[in-house]
């Protein structure tokens, strides 16, 4: 089992190496370094937003509020860290991601709602706090030592970019070598069974949501320090991409198969195909079907792998 | 035969009443407490005529929903209706043409959708939602960004006409919904619908030939779609492709307040028009009041959730 998980990061790489190469000769202004920098720090952004993602989906389920919350966390952040300093704006941020994917855990673990619908609704909520809390105003200009997330630079590496490897290895530790990772990849593959083995299925799922949430929050701490701005339509497209970003990376949307490596890569082909077509000219209304469509390839490629799977 | 009006069967059919129906009931008794211009004939034939394309979709959003699937590219896709027949219209004369290049859109990305939903059988939010964020891209390509307006009068009519009184939108509404009626209780495809969102194996299994059934599920769906299209575009006499974003949310609260369940195949689609006119006249009421755009949708959001948990509730004694 093991070797198809690796068999699938492979995979990825080689789209990874096969866009790279075919945007080298297609746009030489493609592969210089400055470039490249560009592309893997969009993609961390992109990454940040889909790590709660993936675990969410490791348990089977779908988190469709992740753009709404990181909107909704970027406005409190923004707002309170300019009236009560960065401590304040930042845990306060956090803390209202967490609260909304704790709300989704309730939901879905507790009262029992399919998670797509209680997500949605929460989609909605957290969209339209936004909006309200903002008053259609924009907020920018943020100090010097938040701006560090976003727009800094450590060893010569663009932060974000480090964030990403620290968040992705951080999950990956504990997805593949704790219990805790062993008990969200059970019960993203059966359930019952989880819940039968003496799991505290409504319990772990909670957190899970919640955690989904968090890194929302986180994301939109990294995203809002970049853009030195925020205003609260920012989370609006960014669930399509975070979306695509966990299927590409082979994370199966029906629980127990994949992993962060995928999304990594998967957040790294988004940022390539966006970066691609910035470069050769698509207009942005085309790159809004294409993300569409690539969901549904993505969709469509791993559930074909996995029903020929079944019958070989 | 005599029933005995006892408490449990008045109980039992006090609990068949959807939360549509109440909550309909609470929101026309309460805001003349707010207002003056609520409770007025204008208010109601302008509520009349907005609420058809939202009580059509949610008849779609019905029949989806029975079936155990979401449609998430509701309304987008009626944009994108809109936007193509716009776009002829523009160029030629024909209004019958134009009425079935708007259905025959809907047509097509319904078959999309149900075509990845029933064969390799992927989940229907993620198809749609793939399929939303594809029709909003091709709307806003064949526009450029912008809208097309200027439509002939007869093309006007549709949206603001009147038929012995009653705004026409109104009436195509009444039409829909007993083509619906008649569709899923006297027809073998309405028991279809009823049983693949029951079991789906199962039916499988007796041999009928789900990835049809069910592709036409969302073939129908996008028919009312492209319906709604057209009442759309001739009431704004323009074809704007972002207006009807988020109009798949309403249906689906006013489907789920209609007393659909996502967890058994209940479902009634008159439950689903009660349920559109809730969320309507929530709104209308809320415009009125002025209160902002975005604390309505935060409502009907709140709205959404207190109708899905009043459901699991009374199915867990039911």
């Amino acid at each position: 089992m093991w070797l198809r998980h690796y068999a699938v990061l492979f995979l990825r790489l080689s789209v990874v190496i096969g866009i790279v190469a075919f945007l080298s000769m297609a746009r030489p202004e493609f592969a210089t370094m400055g470039n490249f920098v560009n592309v893997l720090r969009q993609s961390s952004l992109l990454f940040l937003l889909s790590s709660g993602l993936t675990v969410v989906v490791l348990t089977g389920g779908i988190d469709l509020s992740v753009g709404a919350v990181l909107a909704l966390s970027a406005c409190v952040m923004g707002t309170v860290l300019k009236s009560h300093g960065i401590v304040a704006g930042i845990l306060v941020g956090l803390a209202i991601g967490s609260a909304c994917g704790f709300l989704n855990g309730v939901m879905v673990a507790v009262i029992g709602l399919p998670s797509f619908l209680a997500t949605y609704g929460m989609l909605w909520i957290s969209q339209g706090l936004a909006f309200i809390f903002m008053n259609a105003e924009i907020i920018y200009g943020f100090p010097k030592a938040f701006r560090f997330f976003g727009a800094g630079h450590l060893a010569g590496t663009p932060v974000p970019i480090l964030l990403m490897i620290l968040v992705s290895g951080l999950l990956y530790f504990v997805l593949n070598h704790t219990t805790l990772g062993r008990v969200i990849y059970a019960i993203g593959a059966n359930t019952e069974a989880a819940r039968l083995s003496g799991i505290p299925v409504k319990q772990k799922l909670i957190f899970v949501y919640t955690l989904s949430g968090l890194l929302s929050a986180f994301a939109a701490m990294v995203y809002i320090s970049r853009l030195n701005a925020v205003e609260a339509g920012i989370g609006d497209p960014l669930l399509l991409p975070a979306l695509a970003a966990v299927c590409i990376g082979g994370t199966s949307l029906f629980g127990g198969e994949g992993g962060i490596g995928g999304t990594v890569l998967g957040a790294i082909i988004m940022s390539l195909i966006t970066n691609g077509m910035n470069l050769l000219g698509v207009t942005s209304f085309w790159q809004s079907f294409a993300v569409g469509s690539i969901v549904i390839v993505s969709v469509l490629v791993d559930q074909l792998r996995a029903m020929k799977l079944q019958t070989a | 035969m005599t029933v005995a009006l006892d408490r449990a069967t008045v109980g039992k059919a006090l609990k068949r009443v959807p939360s549509a129906a109440w909550a309909l009931v609470l929101l026309l008794v309460i805001y003349p407490f707010f207002t003056d211009l609520f409770w007025t004939v204008d208010n109601f034939i302008n509520l009349g005529q907005q609420t058809a394309v939202l009580a059509i979709l949610s008849l779609a959003m019905t029949l989806v929903i029975l079936s155990e699937g979401i449609d998430l590219s509701s309304g987008a896709l009626v944009s994108l209706c809109g936007v193509v027949m716009a776009a002829y219209l523009h160029r030629y004369e024909s209004l019958p043409v134009a009425i079935l290049i708007s259905l025959g859109v809907g047509a097509v990305v319904g078959m999309v959708n149900g075509l990845f939903i029933s064969v390799p059988r992927l989940p229907p939010f993620v198809v749609t939602l793939g399929t939303m964020g594809m029709c909003q891209g091709l709307a806003l390509v064949i526009t450029n960004g912008s809208s097309i307006s200027g439509f002939s009068d007869s093309f006007r009519f549709i949206a603001s006409g009147f038929v012995l009184g009653i705004p026409f939108p109104v009436v195509i509404l009444a039409f829909m919904l007993l083509l619906t009626y008649v569709m899923l209780y006297h027809t073998p495809f309405g028991t279809y619908i009823f049983s693949i969102g029951g079991n789906e194996e199962a039916v499988r299994l007796a041999g009928v030939n789900v990835v049809f059934q069910k592709t036409m599920i969302y073939v129908v769906a996008g028919l009312f779609g492209g319906v709604g299209g057209l009442i759309m575009t001739s009431r704004m006499n323009a074809a704007h492709p972002w207006v009807t974003m988020g109009m798949e949310f309403d249906a689906i609260v006013a489907v789920v307040l209609g007393g659909t369940s996502f967890v058994n195949g209940r479902g009634n689609p008159f439950g689903s028009i009660v349920g559109a006119f809730a969320i309507a006249v929530l709104k209308n009421g809320m415009g009125i009041l002025m209160v902002p755009t975005a604390l309505q949708v935060a409502f009907v959001g709140i709205f959404l959730i207190m109708a899905i948990i009043y459901d699991s509730a009374k199915s867990d004694d039911g």
